[in-house]
């Protein structure tokens, strides 16, 4: 298994949002998870990658424990992070942009920059121009070119399709497909549950905190019970 | 017309000397989102280190050198001692400025302890002037135009050429993100320091070549320096400069009809108006930097 999530407690100040979470990635998986707002979706990837301690369980990549390992420690060990918004520097170039995603692997700026133009054509012509200046559909291609530049084994996304034109939404999870039929395990976290569902191999859905379903995707798109609750009917 | 050329010779020394400051705080304000409120005691730090080290029969050069040096260390040192543990307890900026106004008179009440109270001047050999277009310039403020312009082609070529200086603008950018790259920050903080503390420095090295050396100048360009900051757009470092300049000429120019006494009220009347007018700044706010 190449990510491991056992009993996991984490929250922000007094509060916890996490009540025991459990959840496994494997190598060459999509995984997703769904559920209602506040349900801590988002909490768990800030918890995996170093953004927020785990308070209790425990978080191991490859067998090792990583809970409340630093973020720049988690790029090392191949571990890359896409936030829902405000994933780039928008006075920076988009080559700017590319090359921090390589900050703490200046060697592979280079050909990572090169692999992202073949992924992300559409950047090659916007390398001069600051971030802050793309349409926003340009704005989630960058952000996820960067996370690639280090190629990663594992990328966790925050809300890919949000803030996208359905269009969009579309190039984006067919990118998704794309890494990951080439070896990067995903792990997805999504509002929109239907698109998710349809792009990953398996999902989770977490709500008030621990999980509620965890099946393969096709199963949960089906189950009537799911239906009703998290995809409206 | 004569005249006029000596105050637009005058603006543009005095307004380099602001600018200098402005680009520091204004760096150190888009980093760690607050006003340094002492930065103006490294100004006057960077004056008082060169004149004790002059007193030591050293060299103007050297002395300048030796002080910015030690403004630097000093910077950093109170980053470790104040800022860093305050950041690390994620207070809000207006305890960081809180913090800054106590560094500030403690800065100012050593100082005043190891220096006295009383007005003092570099030991300079009397300078002839030279005539340009009317105005009298010395070639000592020549070489302090040309260094105030030297220094800052430097800090953006460092800022846009270098990993170190991008991952600068970057974390200035977005924070977090910088975080998510694995950008250092405390590495980058320290950098910060560095050069906002070395530019305040030369800054202050410059006034005290220019006019005198006093316990409390550091107030005074502080506040021009804000001013700077706020027409060229808080955060952003052209701005500051540009805005730098274009207080030290308007305050200048403004002699032309008014005695100097009323020299800092130009200054301060052009900020309220700033503020009341056009609160995000001439050149806006934080889109472009470096």
């Amino acid at each position: 298994m190449l990510l491991e999530i056992k009993d996991l407690v984490a929250g922000y100040g007094n509060l916890d949002i996490l009540h025991g979470v459990n959840m496994e990635v494997d190598k060459n998986e999509v995984v997703c998870i769904i559920g209602p707002n506040g349900g801590g979706k988002s909490t768990v990837l800030k918890t995996i990658y170093g953004l927020l301690k785990p308070r209790a369980g425990s978080i191991l990549f490859r067998g090792d424990d990583i809970g409340g390992v630093e973020s720049h420690r988690l790029l090392r060990r191949g571990i890359s992070f896409v936030p829902q918004d405000k994933n780039v520097f928008p006075s920076l170039t988009v080559k700017e942009n590319l090359a921090m995603g390589a900050y703490t692997r200046p060697d592979m700026e280079e050909e990572g920059t090169e692999n992202v133009l073949l992924r992300f054509p559409s950047l090659k012509e916007k390398m001069n121009i600051r971030a802050g200046y793309l349409s926003g559909g340009e704005r989630k291609m960058l952000a996820i070119g960067m996370t690639l530049m280090l190629e990663p084994d594992m990328i966790l996304m925050d809300e890919p399709s949000m803030g996208l034109s359905p269009r969009f939404v579309e190039i984006v999870f067919n990118k998704i497909d794309e890494i990951s039929s080439e070896g990067t395990s995903i792990l997805i976290v999504e509002q929109n549950a239907y698109k998710a569902l349809r792009t990953s191999d398996r999902g989770y859905v977490l709500d008030l905190g621990i999980n509620r379903f965890q099946d393969e995707s096709v199963k949960l798109l089906n189950n009537p019970d799911i239906r009703k609750l998290y995809l409206g009917g | 017309m004569a005249i006029i050329a000596q105050f637009i010779v005058n603006g543009i020394i005095a307004g380099s000397t602001y600018a200098l400051v402005a680009i520091g705080l204004t760096m150190i304000f888009g980093i760690l989102g607050f006003i340094n409120f002492s930065h103006g005691e490294l100004v006057m730090l960077g004056a008082y280190f060169t004149f004790a080290f002059m007193a030591f029969g050293i060299n103007l050069p050297l002395a300048a050198l030796l002080s910015i040096i030690l403004v630097a260390i000093v910077a950093v040192i109170i980053d470790i001692a104040v800022y860093k543990p305050l950041r690390k307890k994620e207070v809000d900026s207006l305890s960081l400025l809180i913090a800054s106004i106590g560094v500030s008179i403690i800065l100012q009440s050593l100082a005043q302890l190891y220096w006295g109270h009383d007005i003092k001047v570099f030991n300079l050999p009397a300078a002839t002037p030279i005539e340009i277009f009317g105005a009298n310039i010395t070639p000592i403020q020549i070489i302090m135009i040309i260094i105030s312009a030297a220094s800052m082609v430097l800090l953006f070529a460092f800022l846009n050429m270098t990993r170190i200086g991008t991952a600068l603008r970057a974390t200035s950018d977005n924070r977090d993100m910088a975080q998510i790259v694995g950008i250092d920050n405390d590495r980058v903080i320290m950098v910060l320091w560095v050069i906002g503390a070395a530019f305040a420095a030369i800054g202050g090295i410059l006034i005290g070549i220019n006019t005198n050396l006093q316990i409390g100048m550091g107030l005074m360009i502080l506040l021009k320096a804000l001013t700077a900051i706020i027409m060229g757009g808080v955060g952003n470092i052209r701005g500051a400069l540009i805005g730098g300049i274009v207080i030290g000429l308007a305050e200048n120019l403004a002699l032309i009809e008014l005695t100097p006494q009323y020299r800092d009220m130009v200054a301060f009347t052009l900020m309220i108006l700033l503020l009341l007018f056009k609160p995000e700044g001439i050149f806006g706010k934080k889109e472009r930097i470096g």
